[in-house]
């Protein structure tokens, strides 16, 4: 479904196919798949006329990414780019962990920090145990060094 | 599985570097515990700056911070250019202090009685340098000492110059005195842990605010630019004054810069700031005189080739009850004004606009403890024992009841930068 509506808008330039881990394909315009680094780089090691797998990525996050993509290379204003930008990180975390793998996956910067720096401002606000138990990271600290640490930076914990 | 296990385990460590980096410093402080990747990550040198620039951009950052010079708890205060609290902040308790410098690049330098510490105003940690203020060696001698703080221009590094005079008599009671120069150094890379000699000698320093034997003080008149110290000194015994300057990526001191041809005389009130980066020398005409304006020159280019640019700043007829000081410059570019005197509770923030010439004042009144008349100026090393014009003394030291409040302008970066090693 999100193929069709990318590639009926030109036919004079060229389309990249790019192929999701679960096989769907997805046709965007070259200008606009270039901008990420990895589809580049695959393009120009001879994939661009064929379909071009992208193993790590699932296709409703590919669907979102190419959303992306032909936003960015469709010469909209900074302004009205802005608020779509911030309407297009407005999603909940698991779509957010997906887009910000595949974005760093696909090497796409200016995402790549829009989509850090949204997980910035969803977290900053939080404590320690709940960072560790939303992302599943280990407290590998003793009980000691952590009373220390947090001693140390009580002002931090008001 | 659940779905967000996967995705955290997934999460390579170089995205959350990138994501931590925009986390203002308090958050920081608070996820060093979340686990050894993060802590180390927080302490990386690469990191600190990259946390640095990105909080350039963020929204809401502190601009203005005062500290209440004469409570017995001495705290720092942290507001934005409303001057409302910032939360994000706190309020810093700071270590008993005599004398405090500038802000540098986040960080500030403060003279006890008995020792000299750094505090980092974003991280909140406070370091007491070790052995600032050796034990008085020898009734026969004399000995005082000043301090400058600064930094380079990267802001990596940080330095703590300690001049020392000492003045020996021989038997016949002849004096002679002999000057040294230790260096304390902090900074991302290679933090020293002990004071260093250097071989560099002042030209004439410390001379405008020599301290009594004994005694051991910050040059409260120091401002660092651009990577280089400057203080106002006597260049000489007409009371002419000229500009030390002290190079601290170097560990040198530049030639003396002479002050503008059409600069302020001896008698009239000047002091130094630093503004847009660059170095400005205030002239605030003295009481008899003109209030209604304010002079200011600015040293500006680079190397052997700066030059003096005078600026006039005009005083809105609603400042003249009382001296509108300048404070420094925010990060839009306008300088914070405030006034001399003023009474708890009515104090607003005034910004000049040096582009459009214009002032704006704030509607909301910055809060202060109640019910306390108020001064605040630069010039204040509240000991009491040095003022830039004699004829304020008596301010201060019949200043019962009075507060006297240091007001400060920084440009919102945070500086993460942990003060010890092992931190």
């Amino acid at each position: 479904m999100a193929s069709s509506e990318s590639t009926t808008t030109s036919t004079t330039t060229k389309v990249l196919r790019l192929k999701s881990s679960d096989n769907e394909i997805f046709g965007v315009e070259e200008k606009a798949a270039l901008q990420s680094e990895t589809i580049k780089s695959l393009a120009e090691d001879g994939y661009s006329e064929d379909v071009i797998p992208l193993f790590n990525v699932e296709k409703k996050t590919l669907a979102k990414i190419v959303e992306w993509l032909n936003k960015h290379a469709s010469g909209s204003s900074k302004e009205e780019l802005k608020r779509w930008d911030a309407d297009f990180v407005d999603v909940d975390k698991d779509v957010l962990y997906d887009l910000l793998l595949a974005s760093n996956y696909l090497n796409i910067e200016v995402l790549l920090h829009q989509l850090a720096q949204k997980v910035a401002d969803m977290i900053k606000g939080k404590k320690p145990e709940e960072i560790r138990q939303l992302f599943g990271i280990k407290n590998d600290f003793t009980p000691e060094e952590e009373a220390e640490i947090r001693r140390e930076n009580a002002w931090a914990f008001e | 599985m659940s779905k967000r296990i996967k995705a955290s385990i997934l999460i390579p460590g170089d995205i959350w570097f990138d994501v931590l980096a925009r986390l203002p410093a308090k958050s920081l402080m608070r996820f060093k515990c979340v686990c050894k990747l993060w802590g180390s990550f927080i302490k990386d040198p690469f990191f600190i700056q990259l946390h640095r620039s990105h909080s350039k951009s963020r929204h809401g950052n502190t601009v203005i911070s005062y500290t209440d010079l004469c409570s017995s708890t001495q705290y720092f205060y942290f507001a934005n250019t409303e001057g409302n609290p910032d939360p994000c902040k706190g309020t810093l308790s700071m270590p008993e202090y005599r004398c405090i410098s500038e802000i540098v690049n986040g960080l500030i330098c403060l003279i006890g009685p008995h020792n000299v510490s750094i505090c980092n105003l974003s991280t909140h940690e406070i370091m007491t340098l070790p052995d600032a203020i050796p034990e008085r060696e020898n009734f026969s001698r004399e000995c005082h000492a000043c301090f400058l703080f600064g930094s380079d221009s990267l802001a990596q590094i940080f330095k703590v110059l300690r001049v020392r005079t000492v003045v020996t008599r021989n038997r016949y009671g002849y004096k002679s005195s002999r000057k040294t120069c230790d260096i304390f150094r902090l900074g991302v890379t290679s933090s020293r842990t002990s004071w260093k000699r250097i071989k560099a000698h002042p030209h004439r320093f410390p001379s405008r605010m020599r301290p009594a034997s004994g005694e051991y003080r910050l040059h409260a008149d120091s401002v660092c630019a651009n990577g280089v110290i400057y203080w106002l000194q006597h260049a000489n015994w007409q009371g002419q004054f000229d500009i030390g300057a002290f190079d601290v990526s170097e560990e040198k001191f530049l030639s003396a810069i002479p002050v503008p041809e059409d600069g302020p005389s001896s008698h009239d009130v000047e002091y130094l700031l630093q503004i847009g980066g660059n170095l400005a020398l205030v002239n605030q005409q003295p009481r008899s005189q003109s209030r209604s304006k304010i002079e200011m020159w600015l040293l500006e280019g680079y190397g052997q080739n700066k030059l003096w640019t005078k600026k006039e700043i005009l005083l809105q007829q609603n400042h003249l009850w009382s001296r509108m000081l300048p404070i420094g410059n925010i990060h839009t570019g306008e300088i914070l004004f405030i006034p001399e005197h003023f009474f708890s509770n009515s104090l607003k923030l005034t910004y000049y606009d040096q582009k459009t010439e214009s002032y704006r004042e704030n509607e909301k009144t910055v809060s202060t403890k109640e019910g306390i008349f108020s001064i605040i100026t630069k010039q204040y090393c509240p000991n009491g024992a040095y003022f830039l014009k004699e004829e304020w003394t008596p301010y201060y030291q019949t200043g019962k009841g009075m507060k006297l409040i240091r007001f400060f302008t920084t440009d919102g970066l945070e500086n993460i930068l942990p003060l010890r090693k092992d931190n």
